[in-house]
């Protein structure tokens, strides 16, 4: 429609950030070609970092203290807030780099990263998701499961898989 | 960006999606040029076995195949032509849909493939395969799936 092409176009994009180096290259691919510098587009990129409960083995020492585990966690959740930190502050410092006008928000969740992410799409509307792949071939993915294949085939809205090119060598 | 088509509802709403999303907005410059593949099925699949009758009608279904290919293709050059998106190379192969995108892919070195999504359930992917699901694992570069909003 051609009188909607200098209105403004509001749109939601979530990415989905991990500690993986693939999820920053989603993240910079997603900048570079998605959102380019127009100033009639008023983005809101919203960065989702979802952590999976992880188990804990609680470790039993000579004296049966089990004190232990909960030190533990609360150590392990530090940990992981501060590697959220990071994360977030290398992802901000991103778009700050390429755009200055686009609103970024960021979301720290615990739980399935699958569910999650399909709730959070329902819940926001969101007009795009953006992902990262491990790249995992057919039994990796068989025993670790694949966050992006299940969103794919379950979430509402448009899913943008960011691969990083392999050289055409042809492996795997 | 190439985008790969056959002649269903979802194809059509991801073309129109990703002119929207991907061209309108940036006027007359866009920052990637349009590759639409259609993918013909191959006659072998629909021609199940061999029969002297059947040599006369085998012509008769190749020119309908391609005349069904032909359809789509001007479906598809009328909508980029409507959104003001000129400059579309529209490329129709034959074989399974699976293996030429990948192949097209690979060959003009596309920056992202879009594909829409026929929304099968479980069964029905395991039962007809996914095209999406294929393309997604195997192809070299990234990948958007546009699904049409369930109303």
């Amino acid at each position: 429609m051609a009188d909607d092409m200098g209105a403004a176009k509001e749109r939601k994009i979530l990415v989905v950030v991990d500690e993986s180096e693939e999820s920053m290259n989603a993240l910079s691919w997603c900048l570079k070609n998605v959102l380019v510098s127009t100033s009639s587009s008023t983005d809101t990129l919203i960065l989702l970092y979802v952590k999976p409960p992880r188990v804990v083995y609680s470790a039993l020492d000579g004296t049966c203290r089990t004190a232990n585990s909960r030190h533990f966690t609360t150590l392990q959740s530090l940990i992981s807030l501060y590697l959220f930190d990071c994360v977030i502050e290398k992802a901000k410092r991103m778009c700050r780099e390429q755009f200055q006008d686009v609103k970024v928000e960021t979301m720290i969740k615990h739980g399935d990263p699958r569910d999650f992410i399909c709730q959070i799409v329902e819940k926001l509307h969101v007009d795009m998701l953006v992902m990262g792949s491990h790249g995992y071939g057919v039994i990796k993915r068989a025993f670790l499961g694949s966050v992006s294949n299940h969103c794919a085939q379950n979430v509402k809205c448009p899913i943008l898989i960011v691969k990083r090119p392999k050289s055409a060598s042809g492996s795997k | 960006m190439a985008l790969g088509m056959d002649n269903s509802e979802p194809s059509f709403y991801a073309l129109q999606w990703t002119l929207d999303h991907f061209f309108v907005p940036f006027g007359q410059d866009p920052p990637f040029k349009l590759l639409i593949i259609h993918a013909q099925p191959p006659l072998a699949s629909v021609v199940g076995f061999t029969d002297p009758g059947l040599v006369d009608v085998i012509p008769l279904m190749e020119a309908d195949s391609k005349k069904r290919a032909q359809n789509v293709v001007e479906k598809a050059r009328e909508v980029c032509n409507n959104t003001g998106v000129n400059n579309v190379v529209v490329e129709v192969i034959e074989g399974d849909a699976r293996n030429v995108i990948c192949d097209v892919v690979d060959r003009h070195h596309a920056s992202i493939l879009v594909v829409g999504s026929h929304n099968y359930g479980a069964m029905k992917r395991v039962l007809l395969g996914s095209v999406s699901d294929h393309c997604s694992h195997n192809a070299h570069c990234s990948m958007l799936i546009v699904k049409q909003p369930k109303h």
